[in-house]
């Protein structure tokens, strides 16, 4: 009521006849519904770990990724979501006023614990967003690996953003800009609409774009899942390298064994360890300083910012007419140095919040740019504990999957 | 050999895929074309807003409006619509191309052969991807950086806190048009005659304003048709410590008689700058050594006769009446500036024709207000944010006696006509007095009785809670000055430079005259022993031998 009353505001002139809706609470039926979405959460996740991870059936994660599009997606009009609840608890965290709905809470918590015993179980097939992705892949095409892991970036860029605006009061971009939940509810702006369709539509062929490329909440999942101690196994028994799992994967999460060949620059491999060590905190730091200089720009999100801004416009002269906004904080007598003073603090706030969001992202960088330095011990295919979400593709392409199965093995 | 059924899936996802990009494109020209103008974003509405703030009783303006918010409510309604319709019609034939490219792939599909992939080569992907994260870790600094490029930077910076002046040093001076409290009237200054004149300066460009004293800095304001200026002189010597010129370019001097002159206006201090105000709209503020501080044009200012109303001043809001023109015109208008930097802190339209009063700051329930009179109006506004408090409706005329507050009853008058006697915070005139009505001079009270004096040079005293005549004086001259108070002296004084001190009461009594040799017109003020009075050439300081 409140998000259409501000969407669409009332005719100008009372003598219209037009009456404002009143505000209305919430019936009960919503609530009871709000406990059904708590308990259907956990059920999907447990259903899902046992379907992934001890019956290793992709058929049965088939189904339950179809349940969660309905339920999650079409019928509860994906919200509240794991991926939007974070912000709930980002601001929750950074301002104590603020009570954080359990359900939040809820979504927010329970698939990251999941994740830390069974890994990105969510993502296979409970996660509305995740799933509707994976349904609509069927021509995969490989993400060239150079590409795959600077496009991995992202998601934690954007996870430091949304956490920057939401702890603020900046606003919950995850949800404004969801490319799925307009599709889910057959309304929204044309733009974000044509957004989800443009992400369903490259999906076809990429495998989860929004998952692997964007999605901020699939980076905590990631972080979770790295420690899980039960996870994806590709093969039942031993693995005979036969590479058949290699390109059954369309989310780039197998990782190869490691070169039996030797290395032909030890040393120079070294070197660039050390230099990359070594920059490490530049880079950090540099990063950091980086984010908070954005932070005056990132503010201007905040209402009380940009509004204070138009009034300062307006003072100035550069901006020779005044917005409903301004009139009205005008008319109300404030001071406007009261209004500055508080866009200030508010200012500085998003400057220390970007140079944190930017130490985060100058982290990331450097971790990713050592990770990619260092070779690590492996001597059979695996899925990658960050990356993989679980969606049981690559078992069928195992022959010993299918031995253990009774199917035939084909030549 | 493809079965019907293949055949009839490749058809289908083909239709269906071009059925989809088809209507994408359609969506996609639905969000273009809204962005145009939408309900919610459009500048024209959001102009058409502001100046219904402006004109709040245009009612063209208003069905223009009415009719933009219909077809824009229109419009957007529409494409909302064809967008929900859009989405599921999308989505639907998105379901049908899949299931159909999703039968055609499988029937198609080959099992893999990892021989004809080629070996891979980790090392190779491995230093090609750090070079990738390097390209999107730039490409991220640089969205930064232009954000960065793009800021405004941070909003100002407090301005220093000021520490105002106290009430005690307020009372001490006389900072504004009508004295401390508004009412011209000095109660702890004493200044019986005989006089001596202490010092006499010339005044550097002529003007009807008056002095205004602080601590020992006497303030005066001069015009000319090419400069607008602030005099600061020694209060002790008279010697003219500085002059400044209201920063700016200079607007076109105002059509005015030679009665009110360019530089009407008395100046206003608040003990840290001084605010001058000029007919040709200029409004400067200076510190005390001279420096201006802020200058800015508020005109236009034009009304017939000139313009002559006295900003006020109330904590650090710089109060400025602007009644032009006939009431229907809507040209009339109160201006509130911040005395920091000069912007606006508020304005707000009246509904009154041109006046030559100026507004009066008075206390009322302990709570401030500030009063102004132009036909047909007393208005009373809130200074701090300029909201209306209470009007009575009872003057006509030109109006530019200054109106004052005695007890609970404000004197408003009605140049020619009449003076009323109104109650604060209602709409009631509680009595009127047709006789002896002054044109230019505002009255002054001694707490009980208030005193004016009309243009044929009647002086009328009468008891401000009644209305009742207590007794009249013919004086024989004519007088543009306002009447001041001084401990318990009347004094008055005439064009022709004379001044008569009266002892207040109940009874008329000459107490003595004191001739400056020179046209006076503007108001005199006292303080202490002194009384500074601006001739049309000098400004004159007077001591008082009494102890």
């Amino acid at each position: 009521m409140i998000l259409a009353a501000q969407r669409f505001p009332p005719p100008e002139f009372s003598e219209t006849g037009h009456q404002l809706p009143g505000f209305i609470a919430p019936a009960v039926r919503a609530l009871l519904l709000e406990r059904l979405d708590i308990v259907v959460l956990v059920v999907a996740l447990i259903l899902a770990a046992w379907l992934a991870l001890r019956y290793r059936s992709r058929r049965g994660l088939v189904w339950l990724s179809i349940f969660s599009v309905v339920y999650f997606g079409f019928w509860r009009k994906g919200c509240i979501c794991s991926i939007g609840s974070i912000q709930n608890l980002a601001l929750g965290l950074a301002d104590s006023s603020y009570a954080v709905p359990v359900i939040a809470i809820v979504f927010g918590l329970v698939p990251l614990v999941v994740a830390l015993f069974f890994g990105r179980v969510f993502c296979s097939s409970v996660c509305p967003h995740g799933a509707l992705q994976d349904l609509v892949l069927l021509k995969p095409v490989t993400v060239p690996v150079w590409l795959e892991h600077p496009l991995r970036l992202i998601p934690y860029t954007y996870l430091g953003l949304a956490i920057i605006f939401a702890a603020t009061g900046g606003g919950f971009i995850i949800c404004q800009y969801d490319p799925f939940v307009p599709l889910f509810r057959f309304s929204g702006s044309a733009a974000m609409v044509l957004t989800g369709v443009g992400f369903l539509v490259a999906g076809i062929f990429i495998g989860r774009p929004y998952c692997r490329f964007l999605c901020p909440y699939g980076v905590l999942l990631g972080l979770a899942a790295n420690v899980a101690k039960w996870r994806i196994r590709i093969t039942p028994a031993d693995c005979t390298q036969c590479r058949l799992c290699e390109k059954s994967c369309p989310f780039n999460a197998i990782e190869p064994p490691p070169v039996t060949a030797p290395v032909r620059n030890l040393a120079a491999d070294k070197r660039r360890l050390a230099w990359l060590l070594a920059a490490a905190p530049v880079i950090i730091a540099l990063v950091g300083w980086l984010g908070g200089a954005t932070g005056t720009t990132l503010a201007r999100k905040h209402r009380l910012v940009n509004l204070a801004e138009r009034i300062q416009l307006e003072d100035s002269g550069k901006i020779n007419y005044a917005t409903d906004a301004t009139a009205a904080f005008r008319a109300s007598g404030t001071p406007a140095e009261e209004l500055f003073a508080a866009a200030r603090q508010l200012q500085h706030r998003y400057i220390l919040a970007g140079r944190l969001a930017g130490i985060w992202i100058g982290l990331v960088i450097a971790l990713k740019l050592i990770t990619l330095a260092t070779r690590r011990p492996r001597h059979d295919y695996k899925a990658d504990r960050i990356r993989c979400v679980a969606c049981a593709r690559c078992y069928r392409s195992c022959p010993e999957e299918l031995k253990r199965l009774g199917l035939p093995v084909p030549e | 050999m493809k079965s019907f059924l293949d055949q009839l899936a490749f058809a289908l996802a083909l239709a269906t895929g071009l059925f989809v990009i088809l209507l994408a494109g359609v969506l996609g020209f639905n969000e273009v074309h809204g962005k145009i103008s939408t309900l919610v974003n459009s500048r024209q509405v959001v102009r058409l807003h502001d100046e219904l703030r402006r004109q709040p009783k245009d009612e063209t303006l208003k069905q223009h409006i009415r009719q933009l918010d219909l077809q824009l409510r229109q419009e957007t309604f529409y494409r909302l619509s064809l967008s929900h319709n859009a989405t599921r019609a999308l989505l639907g034939g998105l379901v049908l191309f899949l299931l159909s490219a999703h039968w055609t792939r499988t029937r198609r599909q080959r099992s893999p052969d990892p021989l004809a992939w080629g070996a891979r080569k980790p090392e190779q992907e491995r230093r090609n991807a750090r070079w990738a994260q390097v390209g999107v870790a730039a490409g991220i600094a640089f969205v930064a950086l232009a954000a960065v490029l793009a800021s405004p930077g941070r909003l100002p910076e407090p301005l220093p806190v000021e520490i105002p002046a106290s009430d005690e040093e307020y009372q001490q001076a006389w900072p504004a048009f009508r004295g401390p409290t508004g009412a011209g009237n000095a109660a702890d200054a004493n200044v019986t005659l005989p006089w001596t004149i202490r010092w006499k300066t010339p005044v550097p460009l002529p003007g009807m304003s008056s002095p205004v004293i602080w601590s020992n800095s006497v303030f005066l304001t001069g015009a000319s048709a090419t400069e607008d200026r602030v005099f600061r002189l020694d209060a002790d010597t008279g010697k003219l410590l500085w002059s400044a010129v209201v920063p700016g370019p200079k607007p076109p001097a105002p059509k005015a008689t030679d009665d009110t002159g360019l530089a009407a206006p008395t100046a206003v201090t608040d003990g840290r700058r001084v605010y001058a105000l000029f007919p040709d709209g200029m409004v400067g503020a200076f510190d005390f050594t001279g420096k201006p501080v802020w200058s800015r044009n508020i005109g236009p200012l034009d009304n017939s006769y000139g313009y002559a109303a006295s900003p006020a001043l109330y904590r650090d809001r710089l109060l400025i009446q602007i009644d032009r023109g006939d009431a229907e015109e809507g040209q009339s208008k109160l201006l509130a500036l911040d005395t920091r930097t000069g912007r606006d802190f508020w304005e707000v339209k009246r509904p009154v024709a041109g006046s030559w009063t100026s507004p009066v700051i008075v206390a009322r329930n302990g709570q401030p207000e500030l009063l102004t009179c132009a036909n047909p109006f007393v208005i009373a506004y809130n200074p701090v944010d300029g909201a209306e408090l209470w009007r009575v409706k009872c003057l006509s005329d030109d109006c530019a006696p200054s109106p004052v507050m005695v007890g609970n009853v404000v004197i408003a008058i009605a140049p020619n006509n009449a003076v009323f006697g109104v109650q604060p915070g209602t709409t009631n005139v509680l009595w009127r007095m047709d006789e002896g009505v002054p044109d230019a001079p505002s009255p002054v009270s001694d707490e009980q009785r208030c005193y004016f004096i009309d243009p044929n040079g009647l002086l009328t005293c009468l008891n401000a809670a009644t209305g009742k005549s207590v007794w009249t004086q013919e004086l024989g001259e004519h007088f543009y000055a306002s009447p001041t108070i001084a401990g318990g002296t009347l004094i008055l004084l005439s064009r022709k430079g004379v001044a008569q001190l009266l002892a207040t009461g109940e009874s008329y009594r000459l107490l003595g005259k004191f001739e400056f040799g020179e046209e006076c017109n503007a108001s005199p003020v006292p303080r202490g022993r002194r009384l500074y009075v601006r001739g049309k050439h000098n400004l004159f300081c007077v001591e008082s031998a009494a102890k």
